[in-house]
């Protein structure tokens, strides 16, 4: 008597490794279109940006009035953040980076673009390493020993990888629109750098944007990491050390997905931004109104003292006290 | 004189675009910037008349440290004006510069 008369183990059998194999192949082709998006495909269109920005160069420019009587008023009341003859050469400068901005971010863009197809080599070489493995495997007809120690486990990670696959992409494209988002505003922060007081927004951008353009090349690097263990994981094939390689792959690709912070920033961006000009300007206030008062109480007190001193002697009660008692020594 | 190398390299030219804002978001900026020169002119009368009164007092007591704080007070409040102006200007011409 045979434990299986109607063969349903066999079918079950089969039906597993079907499934695997379409999983892993659905894993195979999002870790290939992963790939293609690390190319030009999810990379700023800095000519459609264009008429955008040259709108908000003409409001930049409409506003360098602005922020340069504010830093040449800021500097006659004494404030500590005020600029007088030096905004000259500051507006050339904003005015300058104001035109020059977006070429200036599309020629780093281009760079940013070049360095995160750095391991497009070595990605297309183990993809055709490990379809050559899984033709073997399933020409085989069975899995003697799959990921995790059953083919559920192969179709989790498979399953897996494709979400960690997709959400990278979306990553991707999160991460083009915010860079074309904060290039337009280029114009408006340079020309706000005329104003020492506004300068810190200007370095703030650049270094949300050179942090922006550099996610590219980390999230391509996390990606071929994992992908890399992965695909070890798959091919050597075996027993508890593929498995924790597999887990490890993936966690390596979660870290593509979450590295970069850079993204969680931009949207805290206004927030950090914010809070420490609105303390700046509040403390600001109160430097420039004490040292607005010191410059008037230095002359006002001077001049008491020198009159005080030519006082004729019948309001000798008005004079200091201690001329009034070198006057009576 | 900038543009055209910076498009023939990067195939990237901006040109601001006056035209293309609404009417009254322009005439708010020029406003705005016309009440903040306003603001700026204002502080320089504030401090040419104080630079002023502090130059003939400190004249007439003989305080020469105050005196010479004054003139240097003045030359800034008086200069505040042709620096707002020299600044304009300064953005005038590096607009000039990009245009093709």
């Amino acid at each position: 008597m045979t434990s299986d008369p109607w063969g349903l183990q066999a079918y079950v059998q089969t039906l597993e490794l079907a499934l695997a194999r379409s999983c892993v192949e659905a894993a195979q082709s999002a870790v290939l279109a992963l790939l293609g998006a690390l190319g030009q495909s999810t990379e700023p269109d800095f000519n459609q940006l264009a008429p955008a920005y040259d709108r908000m160069l003409a409001i930049g420019l409409l506003l360098v009035a602005f922020f340069a009587s504010m830093a040449i008023a800021e500097y006659q009341l004494g404030g500590s953040h005020g600029a007088g003859f030096s905004t000259i050469p500051r507006t050339l400068v904003a005015c300058f980076a104001a035109f020059v901005g977006l070429s200036v971010i599309g020629y780093l863009e281009s760079y940013a673009a070049l360095l995160a197809t750095a391991w497009t080599p070595d990605f297309l070489g183990q993809n055709a390493h490990l379809q050559d493995v899984i033709t073997r495997i399933y020409s085989e007809g069975a899995l003697s020993t799959p990921a995790l120690g059953s083919v559920v486990g192969l179709v989790v990670t498979a399953i897996l990888t494709v979400l960690l696959a997709l959400f990278v992409y979306v990553e991707l494209v999160l991460r083009a629109a915010m860079i074309l988002v904060t290039a337009v505003f280029v114009p408006m922060v340079a020309t706000m750098w005329i104003w020492p007081r506004l300068a810190a927004a200007a370095g703030h951008m650049a270094q949300f944007l050179v942090g922006l353009l550099l996610s590219k090349f980390v999230i391509a690097t996390a990606v071929y990491v994992g992908y890399s263990i992965i695909v070890r994981g798959l091919v050597d094939g075996a027993g508890g050390a593929a498995s924790s390689g597999m887990v490890i792959g993936l966690a390596t690709l979660g870290i593509a997905a979450l590295a970069p912070l850079v993204l969680l920033q931009g949207i805290h961006f206004g927030q950090q931004a914010s809070a420490p000009l609105a303390r700046g300007w509040a403390v600001a206030g109160a430097q420039m109104a004490s040292r607005a008062g010191q410059r008037l109480k230095g002359p006002a007190g001077q001049l008491l003292d020198r009159g005080r001193q030519r006082l004729p002697d019948r309001l000798d009660f008005l004079k200091p006290k201690s001329q009034k008692e070198a006057n009576d020594a | 004189m900038f543009n055209a190398p910076i498009g023939t390299l990067l195939d990237i030219v901006v040109r601001p675009d006056f035209t293309g804002l609404p009417p009254s978001l322009l005439n708010g900026l020029q406003r705005l910037a016309d009440n903040a020169a306003g603001i700026l002119l204002l502080v320089s009368a504030v401090g040419i008349g104080l630079s002023l009164t502090l130059w003939v007092a400190g004249s007439l007591v003989g305080a020469h440290s105050l005196v010479s704080r004054a003139k240097s007070s003045l030359l800034v409040a008086a200069s505040s004006g042709a620096l707002l102006y020299a600044t304009v200007i300064g953005a005038n011409y590096m607009t000039g510069l990009f245009r093709s």
